[in-house]
C-alpha cells in the first residue's frame, strides 16, 4: 500500500459498502472479489480504508437478499474464481439506495455547511 | 419478504455444504493476488504477505461474521441471551417477583385443576381395552338408567349377539365375618363367574370362579380383595384353599384380586367402590323379574360398534316386552360406554371449572403483560441505545422474549409446586364420592400441560414490549423523557377493561353458586340434623332369619340405649335420609281399579323401628306412629308420608285405608308423617311408605341406629358399641357419624365446586386489583409533571384525585359492563348446578358488580392519593 499519500483516510461506513459494491457491479459488469476491491480502491483514490475481507461479508449478504448472483468461472490469469453480477432486483435496490443516499448526503451537507457558517 | 429470501438463502447455504470451504478458497486467492501485487511493487515476499493479510483484515472475526450470516442464530448466542435475560430479571427483583408470583398463581391453579381433570376425565380406566366395555341398564320412560332384574340379565346374556361377555354384579351384600375377637362387617359383591375375565382384570393369586360355582348350592367360594387379604390375612399366599366364615357359613377362598383392581365408581353406586369379598352371583333357575338389584357390564365383540350393540340390545328388549308385558312393557336397554358412565356426573362441573381457571390464567397473563409494558417503557432508552449501536431489532426482540421466557419458566416451576401443594391440601376435602377419587397424581401429562402454558404465556407477554421495541426508531434515542406512546396506553386500558370483565364473570358465577349452596344448606330437610348420632349395624343373616328376631334385637337395643346416660331418644331405620341408600316397591291400593298391564305405582320403602320418627324429629301429620305393639304377629300396618297421601288420596283421609306391596296381605295405613328430603337436599320428597321392622316382607338385617343425645357426639360411639355388644356381641357396628356429617357429605359435590369457583374468583379479584393498581400508579407517575403544574396553578387535592380516578372509573365501569353482559349469556351454563337460584339472579347481578367496583376503586385510590401529594417544585424539576 502506498503510505506516502498523506491524505486523511476514512473508515468505510457500514451499509455504504453494499451500495458501493452494487454500483461497481452495475458499472463494471461481473467481477470477482479481488477485482471489486481493486476497483473500489481505485475509484476512491485511496481515501477509504477497506478491510478487504468485509467485501466478502457484504457479498454474502447481498447474495442472500437476492441482489447479486454468483458463478464460478476462470480469471484473467486462468485460475478458478467466483464472479459476482448484479441482479434485476439488485438494480432496483441500487436505484432506491442511490436516491436515499443523495437525499441524506445533501441534507447532511447543508447542515454541516450551516454549522460552519455560524 | 426480505426475511423470507434471507431464510431461503440460508437454507441453500446449508444444502450446499455450508459453502465455507469455497469462500475460504476465494479468500486465499484474494490474499495471494494482493501479495503478488505488493511483490510486483517491489516489497520483499514476507512483508508483502503480511501487508496483504493486514489489508484483508481479521480473518477469524470475518469467519465468525460469515457463519452468523449463513447459519441460524447459533446456540451460543441464544445462551448469551438467556444469561443476559436471567441477569436482567435478577437486577429487578421487585418486578420479577411480581411477574413470577402472578404467573405461579395462575399456572398453579391451572395445573391443580388439570391434575384432577386428568385423573377423572382423561386417564383411561384401569382395565384391558376399557373402550370396549359398556354398561347395560334397563330403561323405562320415567327412568333413564335403572338397575337390572336378574331374569332380564339372564335373557340379555342369552339373546344378545353384540357382546363377547355379559356379566352382572349385585353390590348390596354385607356379611359378618366370624373372627376370634370382634365381629367384623365385610362388604361383599356377588358377581357372575366370568366377571373378572370380561373386565380382563387378572388376579394376584389363585383363580377366578368356575362356571359350576355360579349355581346355588355350589357357590361357597370367595375371592378376597387385596386390601382384606393384606389386613386380615397377613398377605399369606396359603390363604388360597383355606376357608373364611361369613354369616356362620364357610366359604373356600379361591383367589385374591390384584392390588390395583378398582371397581370404578358409577358401575355401582355413589361412594361404594370397595368390596372386601367377592362371591358368585349364583342366580336360581327361576330368577325374579320384578326386583332390580343388578348392575350389568358387557364387552363389545371385536368390530362391533356402539350403534350396532344398541340396535341388538333394543331388539332383545322388544322381544322381552312382548314375552313378559307385566314386567317388561316399555322397558328398553340403554348401552352406555363405561367411560361416560364413570365421568358423566362430574364432567360438566369440571369443564365449567376449567373454563373458570382458564380465565384466571388470562388475568394473570394480562397482569404480566401490563408489568412488562411498564418496564418496556422504562427501558425504551436502553433499547434505543442498543439499537443505535447496531443491535438488530430481531436481536433485541429475542432478548426481550428470553427475559419473559426466564420469568415464565420460573413462574411455571413455582406454579407446579403450588399445584402439588394445592392438590395435596385439597385432597381430604374432595367429595368422597367423586369418581375415581383415589388421589390425583400430578403426572407427566400435567407436566407437559404446565410447560405448554408457561411457554405460551411467556411468548404472549413477551410480545407486549416487542411491539414497543419495534416502534422505537433510532432518532428517538436522542430525545429525552418522551411520554408514553398513545398505542401503549390504549393497550394498557384494554388490558384493564379485559381483566375487570373476566373478573366480573367469575365473581358473578361464584356468587350464583354460593347463593345456591346457601339456599341448599337452608332447605328444611324435614328432620332435625342436630344432636343426632348414627351408626350402621350388620346382623348376620344366618341368625336373624325372620323379622321377629330382627325386631326383637332392635327393641332390646333401643331399650338399652334409652337407659344410657345422655341419650334422649333412640330408633333404627334401614335407609337413613341423605345417606345414599334407597329402595322402592310397587304397591296396590285396596278398592282401586287395576292399573294397565306393566304400569305400577311405586313408593319408597322405609323399614323403621318404633321411636324412629320421634328420634329424628319427623312430625306426625295424622294418625299414629309405630309402637311396640306392631309386632310380627300383629295386624300389618304402614305409615305413609305427606307426598304419598297427597298424590294418591288427595283430599281424602288415607288413615284407615289399606294397601299392599311385596307380600299378598293388606296393610292398614295408621298414620301420615311429614316429608323428608331423602335422596338429596335439592331433590323434592317422593312418596314413601314406612313399615315396622317386625312386619317387613323380608327380614332387614342391615340397619342404621340413630340416637338423639344431649352430650358430646364423639363419646356416643362407645356408648352405642357397648349397647350393641351387650345385646349380641356377634353384631358389628361401624360407620358412626353425626347427622350433621351426613348432611355435609351429601352436599360435598356442590360445596366442592362452589369452594373452587369462589377460590378462583378471589384469585382473579386479587390479581385484577393488582393490575388496576399497577396501571393507575404507573399512569399517575407518568403524569407527575402535569399534576405538578396543576397544583402549582392552584388545583386542589380533589381536582387531582378526580383527574386520576376519573379515567380509572371509566375503564373499570366499561370492564364491569362488559363482564355483566357476558355473564348474562354465560351463567346459563351454570343452570344445572344451581338450586333455588336462577342464572340471572338479580341480587347477584347487582351485588357482585358493586363489590368489584368498590374493590377496584380502593385499588385505584392509593396511587391517586399519592399523585395529590406531588410537590410541584420536585415534579417540575423532574427529568
Amino acid at each position: 500500500m502506498s503510505k506516502g499519500s498523506g491524505q486523511p483516510r476514512s473508515e468505510v461506513l457500514q451499509g455504504t459498502l453494499d451500495l458501493m459494491i452494487l454500483k461497481t457491479l452495475k458499472a463494471m459488469g461481473p467481477l470477482h472479489g479481488f477485482g471489486l476491491a481493486r476497483r473500489i480502491e481505485q475509484v476512491s483514490e485511496h481515501v477509504l480504508v477497506l478491510n478487504e475481507g468485509t467485501v466478502y461479508t457484504s457479498l454474502l449478504r447481498l447474495q442472500q437478499r437476492g441482489w447479486i448472483s454468483s458463478q464460478w468461472g476462470t480469471s484473467d490469469n486462468n485460475r478458478k474464481a467466483r464472479f459476482y453480477a448484479i441482479t434485476k432486483r439488485g438494480l432496483k435496490q441500487l436505484e432506491r439506495e442511490t436516491d436515499d443516499w443523495q437525499r441524506i448526503s445533501s441534507v447532511i451537507g447543508r447542515i454541516l455547511g450551516q454549522e460552519s457558517q455560524s | 419478504m426480505n426475511a423470507l429470501r434471507v431464510f431461503i438463502g440460508k437454507i441453500r447455504a446449508l444444502r450446499s455444504g455450508g459453502g465455507v470451504p469455497t469462500a475460504d478458497d476465494e479468500v486465499q486467492e484474494h490474499i495471494r493476488l494482493l501479495t503478488e501485487r505488493y511483490v510486483r511493487e517491489g516489497m520483499p515476499a514476507d512483508e508483502a504477505a503480511q501487508t496483504a493479510r493486514r489489508q484483508f483484515g481479521n480473518m477469524t472475526r470475518l469467519r465468525e461474521d460469515w457463519r452468523e450470516q449463513r447459519m441460524f442464530p447459533s446456540l451460543e448466542s441464544l445462551w448469551r441471551d438467556l444469561r443476559h435475560g436471567a441477569r436482567a430479571c435478577w437486577k429487578n427483583p421487585g418486578f420479577s417477583t411480581a411477574v413470577v408470583l402472578t404467573l405461579a398463581l395462575g399456572i398453579g391453579a391451572n395445573t391443580a385443576l388439570f391434575s384432577v381433570c386428568n385423573t377423572i376425565l382423561l386417564k383411561p380406566l384401569q382395565y384391558q381395552d376399557p373402550d370396549r366395555l359398556v354398561m347395560l341398564w334397563e330403561q323405562i320412560p320415567s327412568v333413564d338408567r335403572m338397575p337390572v332384574a336378574p331374569a332380564n340379565f339372564v335373557d340379555w346374556r342369552a339373546q344378545t349377539h353384540a357382546f363377547s361377555g355379559v356379566v352382572a354384579i349385585n353390590p348390596f351384600l354385607a356379611f359378618v365375618m366370624n373372627t376370634p375377637d370382634v365381629p367384623a362387617r365385610v362388604s361383599a359383591a356377588a358377581v357372575s363367574w366370568d366377571f373378572f375375565s370380561v373386565l380382563q382384570a387378572p388376579l394376584a393369586i389363585g383363580r377366578s370362579f368356575l362356571p359350576d360355582e355360579d349355581r346355588p348350592g355350589s357357590n361357597s367360594v370367595a375371592i378376597l380383595s387385596h386390601a382384606l387379604w393384606t389386613e386380615r390375612f397377613g398377605s399369606r399366599p396359603e390363604v388360597v384353599g383355606s376357608t373364611v366364615t361369613l354369616n356362620d357359613r364357610r366359604f373356600t377362598i379361591v383367589g385374591v384380586l390384584s392390588e390395583n383392581f378398582e371397581l370404578v365408581n358409577g358401575i355401582v353406586f355413589r361412594g361404594r367402590m370397595q368390596f372386601d369379598i367377592w362371591i358368585p352371583l349364583a342366580l336360581t333357575s327361576n330368577p325374579s323379574r320384578g326386583s332390580h338389584p343388578l348392575r350389568v357390564l358387557a364387552r363389545l365383540k371385536p368390530g362391533v360398534t356402539l350403534e350396532r350393540a344398541q340396535t341388538d340390545a333394543s331388539a332383545v328388549a322388544s322381544n322381552l316386552a312382548r314375552a313378559y308385558p307385566e314386567d317388561d312393557k316399555d322397558r328398553g336397554i340403554a348401552v352406555v360406554p363405561l367411560h361416560d358412565q364413570v365421568t358423566g356426573d362430574v364432567r360438566p362441573a369440571l369443564i365449567t371449572l376449567s373454563g373458570a381457571v382458564g380465565f384466571v390464567l388470562l388475568i394473570a397473563c394480562a397482569n404480566v403483560a401490563n408489568l412488562m409494558l411498564s418496564r418496556g417503557t422504562a427501558r425504551r432508552k436502553e433499547i434505543a441505545v442498543r439499537m443505535a449501536i447496531g443491535a438488530s431489532r430481531l436481536r433485541v426482540a429475542r432478548q426481550l422474549l428470553m427475559e419473559s421466557a426466564v420469568l415464565a419458566c420460573i413462574g411455571g416451576a413455582l406454579g407446579l409446586l403450588l399445584a402439588f401443594a394445592a392438590v395435596r391440601l385439597a385432597a381430604p376435602y374432595l367429595p368422597s364420592d367423586l369418581a375415581r377419587a383415589t388421589g390425583f397424581p400430578v403426572d407427566a401429562r400435567v407436566l407437559v400441560y404446565t410447560a405448554l402454558i408457561s411457554l405460551a404465556t411467556g411468548a404472549l407477554f413477551g410480545l407486549a414490549p416487542l411491539f414497543q421495541a419495534r416502534r422505537i426508531s433510532a432518532s428517538e434515542s436522542l430525545q429525552h423523557g418522551t411520554r408514553i406512546a398513545g398505542g401503549s396506553a390504549r393497550l394498557r386500558s384494554a388490558l384493564v377493561v379485559a381483566q375487570m370483565a373476566v373478573t366480573m364473570i367469575l365473581l358473578i358465577g361464584a356468587g350464583l353458586l354460593a347463593k345456591s349452596l346457601w339456599t341448599l344448606l337452608h332447605v328444611p330437610p324435614g328432620f332435625r340434623t342436630d344432636h343426632l348420632v348414627s351408626a350402621r349395624l350388620t346382623l348376620p343373616r344366618s341368625r336373624f332369619a325372620d323379622t321377629a328376631r330382627v325386631s326383637a334385637f332392635h327393641r332390646e337395643l333401643i331399650q338399652r340405649l334409652q337407659d344410657s346416660p345422655g341419650i334422649e331418644a333412640a330408633g333404627l331405620a334401614a335407609y337413613l335420609p341423605l345417606s345414599g341408600q334407597d329402595n322402592g316397591w310397587a304397591f296396590f291400593i285396596e278398592g282401586r281399579p287395576p292399573l294397565p298391564v306393566g304400569v305400577y305405582n311405586v313408593a319408597k320403602y322405609r323399614p323403621v323401628s318404633e321411636g324412629y320418627f320421634e328420634t329424628i324429629g319427623m312430625p306426625m301429620m295424622a294418625g299414629r306412629a309405630f309402637t311396640a305393639a306392631d309386632r310380627a304377629d300383629a295386624p300389618r300396618v304402614v305409615v305413609i308420608n305427606q307426598s304419598m297421601a297427597r298424590t294418591y288420596w288427595g283430599r281424602e283421609n288415607p288413615v284407615g285405608q289399606r294397601l299392599r306391596f311385596g307380600a299378598p296381605d293388606w296393610r292398614t295405613i295408621v298414620g301420615v308423617v311429614g316429608d323428608v328430603r331423602h335422596e338429596a337436599l335439592d331433590d323434592d320428597a317422593k312418596a314413601e311408605m314406612y313399615v315396622p321392622f317386625a312386619q317387613t316382607p323380608q327380614p332387614e338385617t342391615i340397619s342404621t341406629v340413630i340416637v338423639r343425645t344431649s352430650i358430646d357426639a364423639a363419646a356416643m360411639t362407645k356408648t352405642l358399641r357397648d349397647a350393641v355388644s351387650a345385646v349380641d356381641n356377634s353384631v358389628p357396628l361401624d360407620l358412626a357419624r353425626t347427622m350433621e356429617q351426613i348432611v355435609s357429605l351429601s352436599v360435598s359435590q356442590p360445596r366442592f365446586r362452589t369452594a373452587l369457583l369462589v377460590a378462583f374468583s378471589m384469585l382473579a379479584l386479587l390479581m385484577a386489583s393488582i393490575g388496576v393498581y399497577g396501571t393507575t400508579s404507573y399512569s399517575a407517575r407518568q403524569r407527575m409533571r402535569e399534576f405538578g403544574v396543576y397544583i402549582a396553578m392552584g388545583a386542589t387535592t380533589r381536582d387531582v384525585l378526580r383527574t386520576v380516578l376519573g379515567r380509572a372509573t371509566i375503564l373499570i365501569t366499561i370492564g364491569l359492563a362488559v363482564g355483566v353482559l357476558a355473564s348474562l349469556g354465560l351463567t346459563r351454563l351454570l343452570t344445572k348446578f344451581l338450586y333455588g337460584v336462577t342464572p340471572l339472579d338479580s341480587t347477584t347481578f347487582v351485588a357482585a358488580p358493586m363489590f368489584l367496583f368498590v374493590i377496584a376503586m380502593v385499588a385505584c385510590y392509593f396511587p391517586a392519593r399519592r399523585a395529590t401529594r406531588v410537590d410541584p417544585l420536585v415534579a417540575l424539576r423532574y427529568e
